[in-house]
C-alpha cells in the first residue's frame, strides 16, 4: 500500500520546488521507491528535479487515438498499459511521470489528460 | 494491470492550482494533501479556497494542511480558523539562487534550512521512522 502526498497551490507559491525536495527527502529517508507525478501543465517537476522526461501521458493518448476505432477494447487498454509503462523516466531513486499538455488542436485539454493519468496510478 | 502506484513505496503529485481535475474522478485517495501557499492575504485566501474546494470533490483526503512557503516570520506561522497548519518553511537563499539558475534540488545541501523544515514536516505528518 503507498502513500500519497499531494501538492496543490497558485503558481509561483514554490509547490513544484518543494514538491521535488519532498522527493529527495523520502528517497533519503526511507530509500523506498518514490514515483513523482508532474500534474501540472505549467510545471516542470522534471527540470527542477533534474530529469529530462521520456514521455508524457498526452503523447500515449495521442499514439493511442492514431491507432483508429479498429483497435478492440482489450488491444487499447493493453496498448495504453505499454506506453504509460514507456512514459516513466527512471532517475536517480525515483521515477518520473508527466502528464504533458496536448499539443494538436483535436488534443484533449490538460484536464482530461490529468485525470486519465490518474486513473492509471491509483 | 495492477494499479501503478501499488509499484512504489511513496507517490508524490504536483497538481495544478485548481485541483479540478479531481472532480472528473469518482475516487481518489490523497494521505496528505500539502497546499503550499506565501503567508498573504492572498495566500490565505488561496489555502481556504482549495481546502473548500477539497471537501467537495469526490476524493479522499486523510489529512489535509496548509505549508507557509518562504515565511521567515515567528508570526507568519498564522492559524487559518478550521484549516490545519501543517508547518512553516522558511526563505532560503540557496533554493532561490538555484531556481534561478536552473539548478536541480539534488544541487541544494541536504543541511539546508528549507530541507530541515520540510523533512521534520513530512517525518512527523507521515509517522516516518527518522534515519540519521
Amino acid at each position: 500500500m503507498s502513500t500519497t502526498i499531494a501538492l496543490s497551490g497558485k503558481g509561483g507559491s514554490g509547490k513544484t520546488t518543494l514538491a521535488a525536495m519532498i522527493i529527495r527527502i523520502l528517497h533519503n529517508q526511507t530509500k523506498g521507491p518514490v514515483l513523482a507525478v508532474d500534474a501540472d501543465p505549467n510545471s516542470c517537476l522534471g527540470q527542477v528535479c533534474g530529469v529530462e522526461p521520456v514521455g508524457t501521458i498526452a503523447e500515449v493518448r495521442e499514439k493511442a487515438a492514431q491507432g483508429g476505432p479498429s483497435s478492440s477494447g482489450a488491444d487499447r487498454v493493453r496498448s495504453f498499459e505499454y506506453g504509460i509503462q514507456q512514459a516513466i523516466t527512471e532517475a536517480n531513486g525515483f521515477d518520473l511521470l508527466t502528464m504533458g499538455c496536448g499539443r494538436r488542436d483535436q488534443a484533449a485539454t490538460a484536464l482530461q489528460i490529468t485525470s486519465f493519468g490518474l486513473s492509471w496510478i491509483s | 494491470m495492477d494499479k501503478l502506484s501499488s509499484a512504489y513505496e511513496f507517490v508524490v503529485i504536483d497538481n495544478e492550482a485548481g485541483m479540478e481535475h479531481l472532480s472528473r474522478r469518482s475516487t481518489y485517495n490523497v494521505d496528505l494533501l500539502c497546499m503550499v501557499t506565501e503567508p498573504s492575504p492572498l495566500g490565505m485566501v488561496t489555502a481556504k479556497r482549495i481546502s473548500g474546494l477539497a471537501k467537495e470533490l469526490p476524493i479522499s483526503v486523510k489529512n489535509i494542511g496548509v505549508i507557509w512557503n518562504r515565511a521567515d516570520k515567528p508570526e507568519s506561522n498564522r492559524e487559518l480558523e478550521d484549516i490545519e497548519v501543517f508547518g512553516c518553511v522558511p526563505y532560503d537563499k540557496a533554493v532561490f539562487d538555484a531556481s534561478m539558475r536552473v539548478k536541480t534540488v539534488f544541487d541544494i545541501q541536504i543541511g539546508n534550512a528549507v530541507f530541515l523544515a520540510l523533512r521534520e514536516i513530512i517525518e512527523y505528518k507521515l509517522n516516518l521512522k527518522r534515519v540519521t
